[in-house]
C-alpha cells in the first residue's frame, strides 16, 4: 500500500484518502510492543497448530528411568572440538536416604541433536501417519532429550507445553469469543432500538444473571455421560459460561449506544442515508472499540487461569488432558517448587501469552482511533 | 494367630503397679491444683488398679504442648485416634506381634463356647469430671442408647449372633456380662476396633456418663429443661443433641462432656486452634506409677490446603503428625529434616492401592467380561507395577495384589503375588481366549456387542492420577482403552454406593486384622457393592448374585467364621475366606505396604518406628499416645 518513492505531498494525499483499516494498521505498526506481541501470538498459534511436528516427543509417553530430570544443557564442544549441538547422556542415582533421584551428565556419551529426526509416530492432523519431528537426538531407545526437563512420570515437559498450548489457546478462547459476539449484538440492538426490545433484552439479561451457577454445574456434573472426552465437556462449559457471561458487556454497550445515538456524527450518518447496520458497524461500534478490546484482553487470562477451577466437580480440565492450566496445577505445590522448579515453566508461557494479549489489545486500542492526535 | 488374653509382661506390670500405688506421681500442673485445693490428690483420682501402659523406650517427663494440624470441624478422626479408649486394645511389640490388653475395663473373659463375656470395671475409676464410673453407666448405655431406636435405628450386625442382638446383664456395681444367642468368638476382636455402635469416642461403647447425659435424654430429663437445651443448640429433635455431630454427646464439640480419655477438649471447634488438655482423672500410669499422659496439652491448628500443612512441616511447626501427610512428599520432608528440626519416621500402611472392576456395573456386556476370570487376570498382568512403584511412589511401596499385608496373621504369600507378574503377551493371549479377538482400526479390541472395549476408571485421589495414566498406557498395549476420570469425592462415593461405575481406584485397607472388619473382602465399597448389600441386608436391598456365583463362597466362609465355636476355628474360616479371594482374583491390586509418613519433632520421645498403620489397629493409637513425651531441659 505504501510506496517508498512517494513524496511528502503524495503522502498527505495517501493519508487523506486511505481507508480506516489501512490507517489503523499504520498506526498499529508504530506501537512496537504491540507489533512484537502480535508476532509472538502468531508464533504461539503456529506452534500449537504444528504441535505434533514441533514437539520432540509424544507428550504422554512416560519413561521409567527419567522422572524429574532437570533441563539438560546443550553443548557445542566435546573435549575441545566442535561437534555441533549435542547433549551428554544421563547418569541416574537414587539417594538411599531421601529417595531423591539425582541425575548427572555422562560425559563419555555424546548425543547429537539432529534436525528432521524420526521419533515417536503420530497422526498429523488426523490425516496421515508419520514419525518426523523437527528435532531429536540420536542414540539408544532409552536416551531422550529434555530441554525443559521432565515431570514426575518422565515425560518431556517441552512436548507437553507445546501440546498444552494447543488446548489452552483454542478451546479456552472459544468461550471468550462467543460471549463477546452475543454481548455486543444484544447490547447494540437494545441500545439502538430501545423501547420494548430493550426492556425484553434487559429482563433476559437479569434472568440469566440470577441463575445460581454452582447448582447448575453440580447438575451438569451429574448429568454428563462419563465417557465424554474431557476436552469436549470443557468446551461445553466454556460455551455455557459465555451464555451467562455476555450480560455485563451487553449492558455497557447498551448504555454507550444510548448516549451516542443522538450525537451529531450518528445523526449525520443517518441523514446521509446510511442503513442501520452501517451506522452501527462503521460509526457507533468503532467509538467504543477501546473498551471492548480492553475487556477482551482481560477476559483471556481469566479464562486460561480458570481452566482448572471447575475441576473439583470433574468439569474443568484435569489430567490426563494436557493444557497449560493443568500443567501449572501440577506444579503448584511445595514439592515441585523445592525439588523440580522447572515444572513452573508453563507459568512463564502463560505470563508471556497474557502480556502479549494485553499489549496487543493496547496497540489495537490506540490504533482503533487513527485520527486521534 | 498369636492372640493371648493378657500378655504375661503386662500382667506382671499390673501386679507391680498395684503394689506401688503409694508411689503415684502426677504432672506439675495438676500438683499445683492439688496444692491449691481445687483437685483431689492423685491417689483419689486414680483407680485402685490403674492400667499400666508400657512405654516404648523410657519413662517420660511431664509437660509440653503437642502441636499438630487439623482440617476443620469434620476432621475429628485425627484427634480421636490419638486418645480413644476401648474395652480392650491392640498392642504390638517390636516383632510386630499383635496382642490385646484390657482398656478401660480391669479384666475380661469369655466362657468356653464364646457365648457369655464377662467384664469387670476398675474400682475407683472416675470420669473426667470426677464422678465414679460404675455399671450404672453401662446399663444406661445399653437401655437408653443401644436399645433406643431413635438414636440407633438398627442394631449393627457386628453386635448380633445368629441374628439376635447381644443381651447385657449387670451383675454388681463393677461387673457386667454380655450374652449372645450363639457362639461369637470374634466378638473381642471386633470390640478392639469398633467398640459398640459407631467407632470412636463419640460412642465409647458399653458406657456413657449417666450422671451427665441423663439431663439430655427424654427418659430421665425434665421436659422443659431439655426443650431449653434443644432451643439453645438449634436442635429440632432431641436426638440431634446426640451422636458424633451432636452438640451434647460429641466430646469434640462439648467441653463439658465427661470422658475417659487421656485428654479432653478445652477449646472445641470451630476454633482456629482446637486445644485439648490433660484429663486429671485419666486411669493410665507408667510402670513407675506416674499418671499419664506425659504431655500437658495438644493443640490442633486449622489448615485449609495440604500445601499449607506441608509448609508448617518444613518450618518445624508440627511436633508429631501423620494424618494428611502424603507419601509423595517423602523426599521433600526428608530433605528439610535439619531445617525443621524434625525426623521422618515411617510405619507400614496395611493397605493396597487397588482398581476394582465392578461386578455390578449396569452395562451387561461389560459385567459379563468382568465376571470372566481370564479378563480379570489379563487386566492384572498387563500392568507393569514396578514402573508404577518407581515413578509414582519413589520406589517406596511394594508391587502386590490386594489382600492381607505382611505381618498380618492372615498373610497369604501366594495371594500377595497373584496377578502381579508383568506379562503383556500372556495378557493378550488370555483376552483372545476370552473371545475378544476382533479389533478396530485404532488397534483396540471390540466387545462381543461390537463396541470398542473402553473402561472408565474413576477416582477421587488426585495424587494418584499419575498411577492411572501408567495403567492406561499398559492397557493400551493389550488393546484395552482406559478412560481416566478424576471426580469429586461425593460423586465417586455416590457411584460406588449405587454400583454405577465401571472401575474405581481406591484403597484396599483394613488388611491386617481382617477379622475385625472383613468388608473389603466381602465386596463392600468395591468389586461387588450391590451383591454385598443384598447379603448384608438378608435380601432386602441390593442385587442378588446368580446362584452359582463364587462370591457366595466368600460369604459362606465369613458366615462360618462368625458362628464358629472357637477363636481358632473362626480364624481358620477367615483364612478360607482369604483363599477364596485369592482364587477368584476379583481385584487389580497395584502398590501396597507403602510407608505411612510421620513427621516427629526431635524433642518428641517414645514414638516407635515401623508399626503397622491400620484402621483395625486404630492408626497412631497403636503407639499409645499417652506415653509420648517431650524432652525437657
Amino acid at each position: 500500500m505504501t510506496d517508498t518513492n512517494v513524496t511528502d505531498m503524495d503522502k498527505t494525499q495517501v493519508i487523506d484518502t486511505a481507508r480506516p483499516i489501512t490507517l489503523m494498521w499504520w498506526r498499529f505498526k508504530q506501537h512496537k510492543l504491540a507489533l512484537w506481541s502480535l508476532y509472538l501470538i502468531g508464533f504461539l498459534y503456529f506452534v500449537a497448530a504444528f504441535a505434533e511436528f514441533l514437539a520432540p516427543y509424544d507428550p504422554f509417553k512416560h519413561s521409567k528411568l527419567h522422572a524429574y530430570v532437570p533441563p539438560q544443557q546443550v553443548h557445542l564442544f566435546h573435549e575441545g572440538s566442535f561437534v555441533g549441538p549435542f547433549i551428554y547422556g544421563l547418569d541416574r542415582k537414587r539417594d538411599p536416604e531421601t529417595a531423591r533421584l539425582i541425575f548427572s551428565e555422562d560425559t563419555a556419551k555424546v548425543l547429537p541433536i539432529k534436525l528432521f529426526h524420526r521419533g515417536d509416530s503420530y497422526h498429523f492432523w488426523g490425516l496421515w501417519e508419520t514419525d518426523l519431528h523437527l528435532f531429536g537426538i540420536e542414540g539408544g531407545r532409552r536416551d531422550r532429550l529434555y530441554l525443559l526437563g521432565s515431570d514426575s512420570l518422565g515425560r518431556d515437559l517441552l512436548s507437553r507445553l507445546i501440546y498444552g498450548g494447543r488446548v489452552t489457546l483454542s478451546v479456552g478462547l472459544i468461550g471468550v469469543f462467543f460471549s463477546f459476539v452475543i454481548g455486543i449484538t444484544l447490547g447494540s440492538i437494545a441500545g439502538l432500538v430501545g423501547g420494548r426490545v430493550d426492556a425484553a433484552i434487559q429482563r433476559v439479561a437479569e434472568f440469566v444473571r440470577s441463575i445460581p451457577t454452582i447448582p447448575l454445574w453440580l447438575g451438569l456434573a451429574a448429568a454428563l455421560p462419563i465417557h465424554w472426552d474431557p476436552i469436549f465437556v470443557y468446551l461445553l462449559i466454556t460455551v455455557i459460561l459465555a451464555l451467562i457471561g455476555w450480560t455485563n458487556l451487553a449492558r455497557v454497550v447498551r448504555g454507550h449506544f444510548m448516549t451516542i445515538r443522538n450525537q451529531d456524527f450518528v445523526l449525520a450518518a443517518q441523514l446521509s442515508g446510511a442503513k442501520p447496520k452501517r451506522v452501527v458497524t462503521r460509526h457507533m461500534l468503532p467509538s467504543m472499540t477501546s473498551y471492548v478490546i480492553a475487556a477482551v484482553t482481560l477476559a483471556i487470562p481469566e479464562m486460561i487461569l480458570g481452566e482448572t477451577s471447575l475441576s473439583f466437580l470433574g468439569l474443568g480440565l484435569r489430567p490426563p488432558v494436557v493444557s497449560w492450566g493443568v500443567l501449572l496445577q501440577d506444579a503448584q505445590n511445595l514439592r515441585s517448587i523445592a525439588l523440580a522448579p522447572w515444572l513452573l515453566a508453563p507459568g512463564a508461557a502463560i505470563v508471556a501469552t497474557i502480556l502479549a494479549f494485553n499489549f496487543l489489545g493496547d496497540g489495537l486500542r490506540d490504533a482503533a482511533d487513527p485520527y486521534q492526535k | 494367630m498369636r492372640h493371648t488374653w493378657l500378655k504375661p509382661a503386662t500382667a506382671l506390670a499390673l501386679v507391680f503397679a498395684a503394689q506401688s500405688a503409694a508411689a503415684l506421681d502426677e504432672a506439675p500442673m495438676l500438683a499445683e491444683q492439688v496444692a491449691a485445693g481445687t483437685l483431689p490428690p492423685v491417689e483419689e483420682r486414680l483407680p485402685e488398679n490403674p492400667r499400666v501402659i508400657d512405654v516404648a523406650n523410657s519413662i517420660g517427663q511431664y509437660g509440653g504442648t503437642w502441636h499438630r494440624a487439623f482440617k476443620g470441624p469434620s476432621d475429628r478422626w485425627g484427634p480421636t485416634k490419638l486418645m480413644e479408649e476401648r474395652v480392650l486394645r491392640a498392642v504390638m511389640d517390636a516383632d510386630q506381634n499383635i496382642s490385646y490388653v484390657p482398656g478401660w475395663v480391669e479384666s475380661y473373659a469369655a466362657n468356653e463356647d464364646s457365648t457369655v463375656f464377662t467384664f469387670t470395671l476398675r474400682k475407683g475409676h472416675r470420669w473426667s469430671d470426677g464422678a465414679p464410673v460404675t455399671t450404672r453407666d453401662v446399663k444406661f448405655w445399653y437401655d437408653d442408647v443401644f436399645n433406643n431406636r431413635e438414636i440407633m435405628p438398627a442394631v449393627p450386625a457386628l453386635y448380633t449372633a445368629a441374628g439376635e442382638p447381644m443381651a447385657l446383664e449387670i451383675v454388681d456395681d463393677h461387673t457386667f456380662t454380655v450374652t449372645f444367642a450363639a457362639p461369637y468368638p470374634l466378638f473381642l476382636t471386633v470390640l478392639a476396633k469398633e467398640s459398640t455402635g459407631k467407632p470412636g469416642l463419640d460412642r465409647p461403647g458399653f458406657i456413657e456418663p449417666f450422671h451427665y447425659l441423663k439431663d439430655f435424654h427424654p427418659t430421665y430429663a425434665d421436659e422443659a429443661k431439655l426443650a431449653a437445651v434443644m432451643e439453645k443448640h438449634g436442635a429440632k429433635k432431641w436426638t440431634d443433641l446426640w451422636d458424633s455431630k451432636g452438640q451434647i454427646q460429641a466430646w469434640w464439640f462439648n467441653p463439658d462432656m465427661p470422658v475417659l480419655t487421656a485428654w479432653r477438649v478445652a477449646t472445641p471447634p470451630p476454633a482456629d486452634t482446637v486445644v485439648m488438655e490433660r484429663n486429671p482423672y485419666y486411669y493410665g500410669v507408667d510402670a513407675e506409677g506416674n499418671q499419664l499422659p506425659y504431655i500437658d496439652r495438644v493443640e490442633h491448628r486449622l489448615f485449609q490446603d495440604t500445601e499449607a500443612l506441608n509448609l508448617m512441616v518444613v518450618q518445624g511447626e508440627i511436633d508429631l503428625q501423620q494424618r494428611h501427610l502424603n507419601a509423595n512428599d517423602f523426599t521433600l520432608f526428608k530433605e528439610n529434616e535439619a531445617a525443621g528440626d524434625y525426623e521422618v519416621v515411617t510405619w507400614t500402611k496395611a493397605s493396597t492401592w487397588t482398581i476394582y472392576p465392578n461386578l455390578n456395573t449396569p452395562d451387561e456386556t461389560l459385567r459379563a467380561l468382568f465376571d470372566d476370570k481370564r479378563v480379570r487376570e489379563a487386566l492384572n498382568i498387563a500392568i507393569d507395577r514396578e514402573t508404577i512403584n518407581e515413578l509414582s511412589f519413589s520406589g517406596l511401596g511394594e508391587a502386590r495384589q490386594a489382600g492381607p499385608v505382611s505381618g498380618s496373621p492372615f498373610f497369604d504369600a501366594e495371594l500377595e503375588k497373584a496377578g502381579t507378574v508383568w506379562d503383556p503377551d500372556r495378557a493378550n493371549a488370555l483376552l483372545d481366549e476370552a473371545g475378544l479377538t476382533e479389533r478396530d482400526s485404532d488397534g483396540f479390541r471390540l466387545r462381543p456387542d461390537g463396541k470398542r472395549l473402553t473402561l472408565v476408571i474413576e477416582t477421587r485421589h488426585n495424587p494418584l492420577l499419575s498411577v492411572l495414566e501408567l495403567v492406561q498406557a499398559d492397557w493400551a498395549e493389550i488393546g484395552v482403552e482406559a478412560l481416566v476420570r478424576n471426580l469429586d469425592r461425593t460423586l465417586v462415593q455416590q457411584h460406588v454406593e449405587t454400583g454405577e461405575f465401571e472401575l474405581v481406584l481406591d484403597n484396599f485397607d483394613r488388611s491386617s486384622i481382617i477379622t475385625a472388619d472383613p468388608v473389603r473382602f466381602l465386596g463392600r465399597y468395591g468389586f461387588a457393592h450391590n451383591y454385598f448389600k443384598w447379603w448384608s441386608s438378608a435380601g432386602n436391598n441390593g442385587v442378588e448374585p446368580p446362584a452359582d456365583h463364587p462370591i457366595r463362597d466368600i460369604w459362606a466362609a465369613w458366615e462360618a467364621a462368625q458362628s464358629a465355636g472357637s477363636l481358632d476355628e473362626a480364624n481358620a474360616h477367615a483364612q478360607d475366606m482369604v483363599s477364596v479371594f485369592r482364587d477368584n482374583l476379583w481385584t487389580i491390586g497395584l502398590i501396597g505396604e507403602t510407608p505411612a509418613i510421620f513427621v516427629k519433632s526431635n524433642e518428641v520421645e517414645n514414638f516407635p518406628a515401623g508399626l503397622i498403620d491400620d484402621d483395625a489397629l486404630r492408626g497412631i493409637g497403636l503407639a499409645q499416645a499417652a506415653q509420648f513425651y517431650f524432652k525437657q531441659d
